[in-house]
């Protein structure tokens, strides 16, 4: 009776010891996945990467988004120098932390967006991505470019990556990754607000209030009554 | 400032500004190209002459496009003009659009760039400040280079 409980008790420590190896070996096997997918697809933050940050480590006057589109068009974003603020997103087509935000981009067509930025999803060149898969992926609501040089002019280090783009002063308000779309939205929403003030907005703001004032007199765009001086 | 090109089409576009070169298939015209401009953010969905994206332009916002028509129209009826015209504030009526939208103001000028025929049709957000607005455009087409 002896014997036997110490063969199973011996048994069933060999079995804990296979379980426990068994285990490790898969964690090995998913870090390794997860290593791999970020040297051939510019991965994103595994479950160890620095939580996002939310400024700039040296902030910079940063450019334009250029590239092309998935339907080959040419395009130029204004970024610096705009009225409005943008959150680029840089994103990929082969990474899995992407997937998420590809998803969340897609869903919702009216993203509530910090600061009520444009967003802006910037991936690599078409050599370097999937464009039938960026095409299943893109959402239709929001700009998609394909453009290696942003990467490399705003310095991304992984995708998913977001950079926060102050327009009228063209300065980078904050930088990093995130895992999804609420951390991105918790990360910036205390931090930014929308473009205000007496400059350009302001000068709108008289303009259209001077043209709704005259409409609403009966006075339209043309009207001679604009115009005393000419008319004499 | 960015320069944008692409089919045979090039500009300068100051920091800040959204611009575009494409084509696209049409029904009457077969192939047509077109470039746009603004200097605000476009919007994702857009037709050649600006609808879908000028009803909600600001005050100072301008909108230009230049859409290309096939080439046998160079240099012959409207297209008879050779070269980039001036673009002046003068040029600019409140019911030059397609869709009139209050305060809006729009030009539109036709000519030929060697055997290239172009419609260049802009928008100014408002009529009363055009005279700060078209000499945006003016800057920005004085760049304008066709191959």
């Amino acid at each position: 009776m002896i014997v036997v409980v110490v063969v199973l008790t011996v048994v069933i420590a060999v079995l804990g010891l296979l379980v426990c190896g068994l285990l490790r070996s898969h964690a090995e096997i998913l870090r390794a996945l997860r290593q791999l997918e970020s040297g051939t697809a510019g991965a994103g933050p595994g479950p160890g990467a620095p939580p996002p940050a939310a400024s700039a480590p040296a902030p910079a006057r940063v450019a334009d988004v250029m590239g092309t589109t998935l339907t080959d068009e040419v395009v130029k974003v204004g970024v610096a120098g705009a009225r409005h603020n943008t959150l680029l997103a840089f994103l990929s087509s082969g990474c899995l932390t992407c997937q998420e935000f590809w998803d969340t981009f897609a869903r919702k067509a009216r993203l509530r967006v910090p600061g009520d930025a444009r967003l802006v999803i910037v991936t690599k060149d078409a050599s370097e991505e999937s464009p039938s898969r960026l095409r299943e992926l893109a959402p239709r609501s929001h700009p998609v470019v394909m453009s290696s040089a942003a990467w490399e002019a705003y310095g991304v280090p992984v995708a998913p990556y977001f950079v926060y783009v102050d327009g009228p002063s063209g300065q980078v308000r904050g930088r990093g990754a995130a895992q999804d779309w609420d951390q991105v939205v918790d990360l910036w929403s205390k931090a930014v607000s929308p473009p205000a003030g007496p400059g350009r907005r302001g000068r709108r703001d008289r303009h259209a209030r001077a043209d709704g004032e005259l409409l609403n007199a009966g006075i339209a765009p043309g009207d001679a009554r604009l115009y005393p001086e000419e008319e004499r | 400032m960015e320069r944008l090109a692409g089919l045979g089409l090039g500009v300068d576009l100051p920091d800040g500004w959204d611009g575009r070169i494409y084509r696209r298939a049409n029904e009457l015209a077969g192939e047509r190209r077109a470039l746009h401009a603004a200097n605000f953010a476009m919007p994702q969905a857009w037709g050649d002459y600006g609808s879908g994206v000028t009803e909600g332009m600001d005050a100072d916002g301008v909108f230009v496009t230049l859409v290309e028509f096939s080439p046998e129209n160079a240099n012959t009826g409207l297209f008879r003009h050779q070269g980039m015209p001036a673009i002046t504030a003068d040029a600019f009526v409140p019911g030059g659009m397609p869709k009139a939208v209050p305060g809006q103001a729009g030009a539109q000028f036709f000519f030929s760039v060697g055997e290239r025929a172009f419609c260049l049709f802009v928008v100014v957000g408002s009529y009363a400040a055009r005279a700060d607005l078209v000499p945006q455009v003016e800057a920005v087409m004085r760049t304008l280079s066709v191959d």
